[in-house]
This record gives C-alpha cells, structure tokens and sequence, in this order.
C-alpha cells in the first residue's frame, strides 16, 4: 500500500511541477536575465503594435496562404480597374525596431509597403505586402507561380526584394504545403520538381511531404491506416489544446529558442550581422529560383521589379569583396537578361535610423523614419515601372 | 508511436490497472493490451504475428515429437518466417533489380502486379520467431505453450523496433508473479522520460538538416565540410532516434516489472569496430553474432581470407534487414570491412606491441573508428547509390571547404556531438547526485523536477510527423 501511496505523491507532483513549467515558461526568465547580462536593447525597442489589415498585406507571415490569397483576391475584385503591385520580401517588411531617439506610440506603426500604399492608392494603385520571415528564394517561386496561375490574384507588378542574406535560405516551409491543395498549382510544381534546375530538390521535398500527409501504404513505408490509435491520439490532442497550460507551451518553445538564439549571440559573437560568403548549393539553388521568377513573370505578362534591400550601414553582410561583387553581379545579370527594373536601396537608409537587435545593431529591422524613408524610395520607384508599361 | 500523448496517458491507466489484477489474470492481460497495441497502428496486419506464432508453435512440436526430423522442421519453419519477412520487405527490391536486369539486357522490365505495405515491426518479430525456433531445435528453449509464445513475439514494449529479446530473457518472466516495488515506476520513468527527450528534443530536431543535406541534388554540391557535419548529423539522430525507443520500451516494461535487455551503451565511444557492435543495437548483434556468424564462420576458421568474406557477407546481410536498398547492404559492407581491417591490425599488434599499446595508437584507433561509423551512415540515410558515392568520396577528396549551410546547422550539430561526448559522465554524474539525496526528497522532490523537466521539453518539441527512424524497419 505504501508504495501505491508513493507512487501517487510522484506521479501528482511530476504533473504540477510540469503544469508549473509550463505556465511560468522558465526559458523566458533565463532569456531576461541574459539579456540583463549582456546589455541588450529594450523590448520595448521592437514594436508590436504594428498595423494589420488582411486585405493588403499577408498578416499571417506565410503561415496560412490560402487564406491570406483569399483576403487579397476579395479586395482585388472589390477595387476593379485598379492597379495591383504586390511587394515579396522577408521580415524586414513586416517589422519594425525603434531607432535611437524613437519612442513607442499608442498609434499603430506602418511598415513601409503600408506607406507606399498610402502614397499610391489615390493614383488607383494598391499594394500588398507579401511577406514572411527568412522567406527563400524558392518560396518566392512557389507563391508567385501560384499568384500567376489565378486570375483572381494576378498582380500588375510584382516588387522582389533582393536581400543579399536571403540567398542564404533555402527549402519551402511546411505551411506553404496547403498551396498544394491545388491541382493545376500542384502539376506546376512537380514540373519544377522534376525541372533539374537546382532548387527542384525543394519542391520535391514539398511535394514528398505533402503526399505523405495524404499517405497511402507503399511496400517501402510501414502501413497505417487512420486507425484507432491515430483517432484516440486526435481526440486526446484536441481535448489537450483547451486547456490553458497547454497551449502555453507554443510560448515556452519559442523562449527556448530565443535563448539557444542569445547564446549564440552573446556568448559565441554570431549574430546576424555576423559577415558571411554565401557560395555553393545555397547560392545556386537562390540564384536559379530568382532567375525563374524573372521567366514565370515574363511568361505570364506581369512586369517584376526588383530593389536590394536596404541594410545597416554599420553591419558589413559580405565577408570579402569578391561577396559583395558576386551579389551585384548577379543582380545585374539578371535584371539585364530580363530587362528588370533595379532600384538600389542598400545603402539608402542613414545608420542612426536602424534598430538594434538585441545587444548589436540590427542589419535588417529599421525604425519609424527609415520606414517612412524607404517608402519615399520605393513609391517613385513603382509608379516610375508601372508607367513605362 | 511511444511519443504519442495517446500512448503515454493509455499506458499510466494500463500499468494501474495491471498492479490491481490478480497474478492469474496478468497475462491474457499483457496479451490484450499487446494485440490492441499492434492493432491500434494498422488492423490489416494485426494478425500476421499470430501466424508466425502459429507457425513456430507446429514447428516446435514437430521438433519435440520427432527428435530425427528436429533439423529439417527447423529449416523449413525458418525459411517459412524469412519468406513472409521476404515477401513484405523486400518484394519490390526483387522486381525492382530484376528490371534492372531485363532491362540491361534489353528485354522489357518486370512488373509487379500488387503492392504490399509492410507491416510494423514484421523484421524484428521474424528474428524472435527464429531464434526461438533455433533455440528449441538446440534445448535452448523449452516448448512453450501458445500462450506464452504469443507473449513473448507480441510483448508490446518490443513489438515494434526491439529490443530483440531471447526467450531465455523473457519467457521466465511472463508469470507476472513480482509485487510491485517503487523501484519499478522509478527505473521505468526515469528510462521513458529520456526515451522522450532523446527524441523530441534531439533526434527531430537534427532531422530537418540532415533531411535538407541529403536532398538528391545537394549531393554533389555539398563541400566536404558540409558532408562531414550530415553524416555526424545523421549518425547522431539515428543514434538519439534509436536509443529513445529502445529507452521508451524498456521504460515501459520496467513498469510492469519486465526487464528488457539493453540495446545501447554510448556506442560512439566504442574504442574500436568490434566495440562499437557490442555498444550498437546490442540485441541485433548478438543474434547475428550467434545465429548468422557463429554458424557460417565455423566453417571457415581455418581459411583467414574465407573468414573474412563470411564476416563482410554477414555485416552485408545485417545491412539488408535494415531495408530494401542497395545503400543499405554497403553500410553493411563498409562495417564488414572495417572489422575485418581492425582484425588485421591485431594481428599486426603481435609484431609491433609498442606501437600498438600506445596511448596515440589507441586514441587514433578510437577516433578513426568513430569517424569511420559516421561515414558509413551516409549510405544507409542517401536516397540512392550514386548519391552514396557522391558524399562518399567527397568525405575522402576534398571538395571545397567552407561551410554553405546555415551556421545553426554547424552549431547544433556541434552541440549535440559535445552532448554525446559527455553523456556518459552526465549519466555518472546524475547517478551520484541521487545517491547522495536521501529518499523523501529524492523521490517527491528531486526526482518530480527532473521528469517534469523532461515532460517539458517533450511537450514544446512535439511533433508527431517525425516517426521513429526504427519503425520503417
């Protein structure tokens, strides 16, 4: 009876300690005091209360595009005869860290493409921000060939950001899959699949994934049917994710991975600023996807322009110079065979006008005036494009 | 399967319940709860272990009536079991070479006109068929009743990926006569709960790297830098992959009071090849070891070079029950060879002591063992041959230093490379600690913090896409 008895007393405190864990997220307190540590930047330096509108700007990050296209199509047909320029690009477009002498406001803050929309909408141009963080190349691909493929979202001008760190990216995230739920999109992409060209690897690995969702017993694979086991385990997961503890563990991941992410920082010196020479298959597979969209957008009659994003000029990205000219050089050989528009904006924005991230200057995230500066930029730019057409 | 929420909270309420029924019913119990353990993966299969069962059960009882026929009723039982693990695993192998074959001589390829799915398990509870059937022929093992055959093929901690038990091991076990002792629910979670975070934790989370580095296409552009870091990256998932479910099922049957035989013991610090095979997927060696090498090798024990081929054929065949591939079969080739150069290299040992007792020879020896078992998971995980070839020779001809991933990939493979450097002084270490904590404290405090610390870490790594490696076997 006593060990009954022990073991209940185990049993019950693993589960409230468990329970506690979960609730308190201990990841978040060792984050903050690392931060203390080391002299990071105040959290209140990188901005929440960033507008959202789903009508002109994906809100979801790449996260739920099916959705997100649906947003975009309504509002589109609901404005016809109005020009649609829809603007590609990573993080940098969605966030915002204060600068140096910038304090939060109780308004919302607009990113830059939400500021060329308000440049550009009384001369009948809407834009959309279509965004999502460390976004590759070859999902740049993926969803502008998906773009193209529907009447509905076909753009007028579709606006690629060229961020030298980008090439550094590569595959096609997991929640880009429900793209696939299209038939003729999916024909599309296993062409590129089977195209040989050096970033096919990442949509047959998207299609593999998401055939596999959708598995069927193969001689190779274990069966498995939707069987019992798999229904208990639905039902238990859906009845776990009502309760409050649970759902807190999303939270309690992301600090983990923000503290494995200020070790790196803090105690190794990497940082995102760190200078980097991108070569080999990351470069290639980048190289091959962009050239792509420059022929799919050529196919389909829509115009692509592209900028380089601006970057912090206290950051150097390149390690060597010959990084910097293979960078330029292939912009330019691109936007030369394709006849692209290029506006060259990497140094377009002053280093008191950048963000820090965490206890360095940021080399991606800019401030309040760097946003409204880049927005002066870019409108002339798009209304300079859509004019020549 | 074992990292399912489904799965842990079904068998806190199965263990309850089997400590509060009575001796006699324990057994028809366990058996149940294995048949809705199989089942609960796929029903189709659930009744192909019975007919091995079934099967070696006759053959058992043919063996004892008829001592004269024991060998023949043995050979034919076993080559029935490979047949069936034949006819499921490596069907499609078969056509698939045949074509090659017709089609190299310009005829028109094979076609097969089914496909079968592989059912769960099938490779590991096909040797346990055939040891038993081996070990009856040899009185090694008594004849067992069916039920108590049933058990030991289906116990459902070692249903699915081992360990491959003996029925030494296990049968004495069945009666389910221990009472239950705290020792047990501390033995069992402590294994279960690292089962978890080796899984959840480590092995998936190297899975999306090496999944990328061994894409087709990445093969020939990966610098060598790249390849060395997806072949450590492999062999340290597979490793935390395997050793958390082996973990997990010895954890489980610790709760019940059965004792599982170890699978792993930080086989990376193997000092040299026949090290690292008494460290690695321990069960399976030793069945090869006893049912495959011993028997073959017997015949050759005077002929060195005989020898040799016997051992690489035996490490090839050990590489094909893994899978249906051509990559598979080479890793077995590649271990071959490396026992049969580390044999030489003892026999040079005689002629040049010193050299060959020196701390630099052993140290040496001790790292190119390691280096040379991570370069032979690259076949086992590459899709194919030529891809194998590709990384392969990329690993021995510099092709390009510098790094073209992202560095998280470099660092966390580092990281989990340092982790399974010091697991076993961790290990030690978190031993003394709980010797020196006396028994309240150590049981309501300490140890509640370090599995809820666990259960933590399992809960925001979950990701029930990511199987067990073990389970396509």
């Amino acid at each position: 009876m006593k060990a009954f008895a022990i073991t209940a007393g185990v049993l019950t405190n693993t589960l409230l300690l468990t329970a506690a864990l979960l609730w308190i997220d201990p990841f978040a307190g060792i984050n903050s005091v690392l931060d203390a540590a080391f002299g990071a930047a105040p959290k209140w330096t990188q901005v929440a209360n960033i507008a959202r509108d789903p009508r002109i700007q994906d809100i979801y990050h790449g996260e739920h595009p099916v959705i997100t296209f649906q947003y975009a199509a309504e509002f589109w047909r609901s404005q016809p005869g109005k020009r649609r320029v829809v603007l590609i690009g990573n993080s940098q477009m969605f966030s915002l860290s204060l600068a140096p002498g910038e304090f939060p406001q109780t308004a919302l803050e607009h990113t830059y493409p939400d500021l060329v929309m308000a440049r550009l909408e009384s001369e009948g141009v809407l834009t959309y921000r279509l965004a999502a963080p460390g976004l590759s190349y070859s999902e740049a691909l993926c969803e502008i060939d998906y773009l193209l493929g529907h009447p509905d979202l076909r753009p007028s001008l579709i606006v690629l950001q060229m961020n030298y760190q980008t090439f550094w990216n590569g595959g096609i995230r997991d929640s880009l899959l429900e793209l696939l739920d299209d038939g003729s999109f999916r024909q599309q992409a296993k062409q590129l699949a089977l195209s040989g060209r050096p970033y096919a690897d990442d949509f047959a690995s998207a299609i593999a994934k998401y055939e596999e969702r959708d598995a069927r017993p193969e001689s190779t694979k274990p069966a498995q049917q939707y069987s019992f086991g798999s229904r208990f385990e639905n039902f238990t997961r859906q009845e776990l994710a009502a309760v409050a503890v649970f759902e807190r563990g999303h939270r309690a991941k992301d600090s983990f991975e923000e503290m494995l992410y200020r070790a790196r920082t803090y105690l190794l010196r990497i940082k995102p600023s760190t200078a980097r020479s991108i070569q080999g298959p990351q470069l290639t597979r980048s190289q091959a996807a962009v050239e792509d969209i420059a022929e799919s957008c050529r196919r389909a009659g829509v115009r692509l322009a592209i900028f380089t994003a601006p970057v912090n000029p206290s950051v150097s990205l390149y390690r060597s110079p010959e990084d910097k000219w293979r960078f330029d050089g292939f912009i330019r050989a691109v936007s030369e065979r394709y006849r692209l528009p290029v506006a060259d904006l990497e140094s377009s924005v002053a280093d008191e006008l950048w963000g820090r991230q965490l206890n360095g200057p940021d080399p991606l995230h800019m401030g309040r005036r760097a946003q409204a500066a880049v927005a002066t930029a870019v409108a002339p730019f798009i209304r300079k494009v859509l004019k020549e057409e | 399967m074992f990292n399912s929420y489904a799965y842990l909270i079904l068998l806190l309420a199965a263990v309850a319940v089997f400590w509060l029924l009575p001796i006699v019913l324990r057994r028809w119990y366990v058996l149940a709860l294995s048949i809705a353990f199989y089942a609960s993966w796929t029903w189709t299969y659930a009744a192909l272990p019975f007919l091995i069962c079934a099967g070696i059960f006759i053959c058992a009882r043919k063996m004892a009536a008829r001592p004269r026929h024991a060998r023949t009723v043995m050979c034919a039982g076993t080559i029935v079991v490979l047949s069936i693990l034949v006819f499921f695993k490596y069907w499609q192998f078969l056509v698939d070479n045949i074509s090659a074959i017709l089609q190299a001589f310009g005829q028109s390829p094979a076609r097969t006109i089914f496909a079968v799915g592989l059912p769960l398990g099938i490779s590991f509870y096909s040797f346990e068929a055939i040891s038993y059937l081996i070990d009856a022929r040899q009185g090694r093992a008594k004849n067992l009743s069916f039920q108590d055959l049933c058990l030991f093929v289906t116990f459902w901690p070692h249903l699915l990926a081992g360990p491959i038990v003996r029925v030494r091991e296990l049968v004495p076990q069945l009666g389910f006569k221990k009472q239950f002792e705290i020792n047990m629910l501390i033995q069992g979670l402590d294994r279960l709960i690292w089962g978890l975070v080796q899984k959840n934790v480590i092995a998936n989370n190297l899975a999306p790297w090496v999944d990328m580095g061994f894409l087709p296409r990445a093969a020939g552009a990966n610098t060598t830098v790249d390849n060395w870091f997806f072949a450590f990256a492999f062999g340290l998932q597979i490793y935390f992959d395997f050793a958390a479910y082996s973990n997990m099922a010895i954890g489980s049957a610790c709760l019940i009071g059965i004792t599982l035989p170890e699978n792993f013991k930080f086989p990376y610090h193997a000092a040299n090849p026949v090290e690292f095979w008494s460290r690695w997927h321990m069960t399976l060696s030793r069945w090869i070891r006893d049912y495959l090498f011993f028997p073959v090798s017997a015949r050759f024990q005077r002929s060195p070079v005989a020898l040799s081929f016997s051992l690489v054929g035996t490490m090839a065949l050990m590489g094909l029950w893994h899978g249906a591939g051509w990559g598979f079969v080479l890793w077995g080739v590649l271990h071959g060879v490396y026992l049969v150069l580390f044999r030489i290299w003892e026999r040079m040992g005689t002629s040049f002591p010193a050299c060959h007792t020196s701390r630099i020879c052993s140290l040496a020896l001790r790292l190119g063992t390691v280096l040379a078992v991570m370069a032979a998971w690259v076949p086992f995980r590459a899709a194919t041959l030529h891809q194998s070839l590709v990384m392969l020779s990329s690993l021995a001809i510099p092709h390009g230093l510098r790094p073209s991933y992202s560095i998280n990939f470099y660092l966390v493979t580092t990281l989990v490379t340092l982790f399974a450097a010091l697991e076993p002084m961790l290990a030690s270490w978190l031993r003394s600690i709980e010797k020196r904590v006396v028994a309240p404290p150590n049981l309501f405090l300490l140890r509640p913090a370090m599995y809820a610390f666990g259960l933590l870490l399992f809960l925001i790594f979950d990701d029930r896409d990511n199987q067990f490696i073990y389970f396509q076997f």
